[in-house]
């Protein structure tokens, strides 16, 4: 169990490139938080700072109240597992998982024991005399993930762990690391280039971009509600729509004006809005929340649009369109499968005006 | 239908293939079997001497011994009898190995953990001092050999194991340094942050993963800096001067050539013996060599 607070840390490289800047982040007791980003976010930068592997060039970085930012990796009680799992290659399964506890002195016994318990769990028990070199990518991996929870440490780094595995086993290792973290429920802080992986286990998400922290919050509060257009846009696949849009008012209502396409803004938020009539605006609207009005759930506040199919994916459970609209903007809808839309035709649709997203051009925040 | 054909014709294209691999590769093998064949010739010429009777050796060439009927009678330890006891050649023997022993293991053991700190621990003018040690390897030995000879004279150094193993030390380590630090500094991160998380202090690092992870390039150091020191005869000479009782193989060798130059049973037998140490730790370490000890430890 570990309490950890970054205050304020920048890391500044030598030749002065700042690789993650100001970042506050308070990690609860047993909490599972997923870093996320592009690559080049600082998202493992910030990892390595708190295992140690990295100076802190300003700021503070707390476990359980005590600033650790001199400490050596072994004085701060982490486990991490590494992208490449960097395990022992001249040393069995065995006495990869007893290094960390013979490092500790612990007696002979109890690591003996440790090791079977932890191998047990993750099923790993016939390749404890194997030497990493015999062992699939999966079998790596759970060895890795053994090594760190054979120890028992207050918290748990993971660095893009499940990166190098292929894409059916990556999903059960999702799902057994999560199991793994109710199981034990100490701190995990798990770094991932992946918003499925980030969405899935993340009790929490940190969204992080060129080296600054957009938006902490829990996965559905992160995609209902996104702070900036990054975030946004970064959060769901396929991305947010985004178009370039103006409020005017027309009569009693607000208008949103996109080019081409012009939506009303419902009574009851329009009040939010009223202040933003001719500011540079940024209109958002998830692919998820446009619909074939045939196929249109219950509750929903639907403006229906006309517009040209380009390209269909069909993925079975669902129907990934790309549209383009008069003015020969696009938009891409994820919608029911019996929709059977076919290219080139044109097609009326549905967009959920209970979920769209207004930001501001310039700064790109969200309008609040 | 359509199984048997194409079984057919992958059967008959592996079977081009290796006649293919064949001659393409077949220059290489004769080319490299006739080199090994050459430079092995003179050493089984010496050999073969070494173990022939003192008037056999003058008379005929060692080729003649194959000269059917093969007789083994022809053949004698003797000439190792006497080089080893009459000539001073066991004590040599020993003499070069309390000699080159400890003059191998102190290089390696200080070039390994300077290696280490090199590649892996922070510091300021880490750099320059690497490329300091670089650059002692163009310095030349003989540039040295009079300020240490005079140093070693006033601190009663000359004439003593103690001062050879510290010359043969100091003239290794630039070469092992840079060796060594080359190749642990190729050691995956990962590897030596994992450990670093994993609660190592550096000397755990070092002793645990460092150096079982490095025995390639250690074993590949050893031999260079032991067949170094075994066949040196220059820093011996200098440092030991004409004291017979320290004296290693290389120095009895060349006085032998010098007194008794016409007896080539004993020259033969002198020199093989002491070529049979150096082959002897060739053969045992090159196994590290191609061992690839890194498999498995990151990615696949």
């Amino acid at each position: 169990m570990a309490h950890i607070v970054f205050e304020q840390v920048t890391k500044q490289y030598d030749n002065g490139f700042i690789a993650v800047k100001d970042l506050n982040l308070d990690i609860g007791d047993d909490e599972f938080l997923v870093l996320v980003g592009p690559s080049g976010c600082g998202k493992t930068t910030s990892l390595r700072m708190l295992a140690g592997l990295e100076s802190i060039s300003r700021g503070n970085l707390y476990i359980n109240g005590e600033r650790v930012n001199d400490r050596a990796p072994r004085e701060r009680d982490i486990a991490m597992v590494f992208q490449s799992y960097a395990l022992y290659p001249h040393m069995s399964v065995f006495d990869n998982m007893a290094f960390s506890l013979q490092l500790q002195g612990t007696p002979k016994v109890d690591v003996q024991q440790r090791v079977q318990a932890a191998a047990a769990q993750l099923g790993i028990e016939e390749l404890l005399d194997r030497k990493p070199k015999q062992l699939s990518g999966g079998q790596r991996q759970r060895v890795a993930v053994g090594r760190a929870i054979v120890r028992d440490p207050a918290a748990f780094l993971m660095d893009e762990p499940l990166s190098n595995l292929d894409a059916k086993l990556r999903v059960q290792a999702r799902a057994e690391l999560t199991k793994l973290h109710h199981k034990l429920g100490t701190t995990f802080i798990y770094v991932t280039h992946d918003q499925v992986e980030a969405m899935t286990m993340g009790s929490r998400i940190a969204v992080m971009n060129q080296g600054i922290l957009q938006q902490v919050d829990t996965p559905q509060t992160l995609y209902d509600s996104p702070n900036n257009m990054f975030v946004a846009g970064f959060m769901g696949s396929p991305a947010m729509n985004f178009f370039e849009a103006d409020l005017k008012p027309e009569g009693d209502t607000l208008f949103i004006h996109a080019g081409s396409l012009k939506v009303p803004v419902p009574a009851d938020v329009r009040s939010r809005y009223d202040s933003y009539v001719g500011t540079p605006l940024i209109f958002g609207i998830r692919p998820d929340n446009i619909y074939n009005p045939k196929c249109a759930p219950p509750g929903i506040n639907p403006v229906d649009i006309e517009a040209t199919v380009s390209v269909v994916e069909m993925m079975g459970y669902e129907e990934i369109v790309y549209l383009t609209l008069a003015d020969s903007q696009e938009l891409i809808a994820r919608i029911d499968p019996r929709s059977r839309f076919t290219p080139g035709e044109t097609v009326r649709v549905s967009l959920d005006m209970n979920c769209f997203h207004l930001f501001d051009r310039a700064s790109e925040q969200v309008l609040h | 239908m359509t199984a048997r054909p194409d079984a057919r014709s992958r059967q008959s294209r592996s079977w081009m293939d290796r006649v293919e691999t064949w001659f393409t590769t077949a220059p290489v093998h004769i080319v490299v079997v006739a080199i090994a064949l050459l430079w092995t010739l003179p050493t089984a010429g010496l050999l073969i001497s070494s173990f022939r009777q003192p008037d056999a050796l003058l008379e005929s060439g060692w080729w003649t011994v194959f000269t059917p009927p093969l007789d083994l009678g022809q053949f004698h330890l003797g000439n190792y009898g006497d080089v080893l006891t009459g000539q001073g050649m066991g004590q040599a023997f020993l003499n070069s190995l309390i000699i080159t022993i400890p003059a191998t293991v102190m290089p390696i053991a200080i070039a390994t953990f300077a290696a280490y700190a090199l590649a892996w621990m922070r510091f300021p003018g880490r750099q320059l001092l690497f490329v300091m040690i670089v650059g002692l390897l163009v310095v030349p030995l003989q540039m040295t050999l009079i300020p240490v000879l005079r140093a070693y004279n006033t601190l009663g150094l000359a004439g003593t194991f103690f001062g050879v193993w510290l010359a043969h030390t100091g003239y290794g380590l630039p070469l092992g340094i840079y060796l060594l630090r080359n190749y642990i500094g190729t050691l995956p991160r990962d590897l030596i942050e994992a450990a670093a998380v994993d609660g190592a202090s550096h000397l755990k690092i070092f002793t645990r993963i460092v150096v079982p992870l490095s025995t390639p390039a250690i074993a590949s150091f050893t031999v260079f800096q032991f067949l170094w020191v075994w066949n040196d005869l220059l820093v011996a000479l200098v440092y030991l001067g004409g004291n017979q009782d320290v004296a290693p193989v290389t120095l009895v060798l060349r006085n032998l050539v010098g007194d008794r130059g016409q007896d080539w049973h004993l020259l033969t037998a002198g020199a093989f013996i002491s070529m049979v140490v150096p082959l002897l730790v060739f053969f045992a370490l090159q196994r590290y060599f191609v061992r690839g000890l890194l498999a498995g430890s990151v990615k696949g």
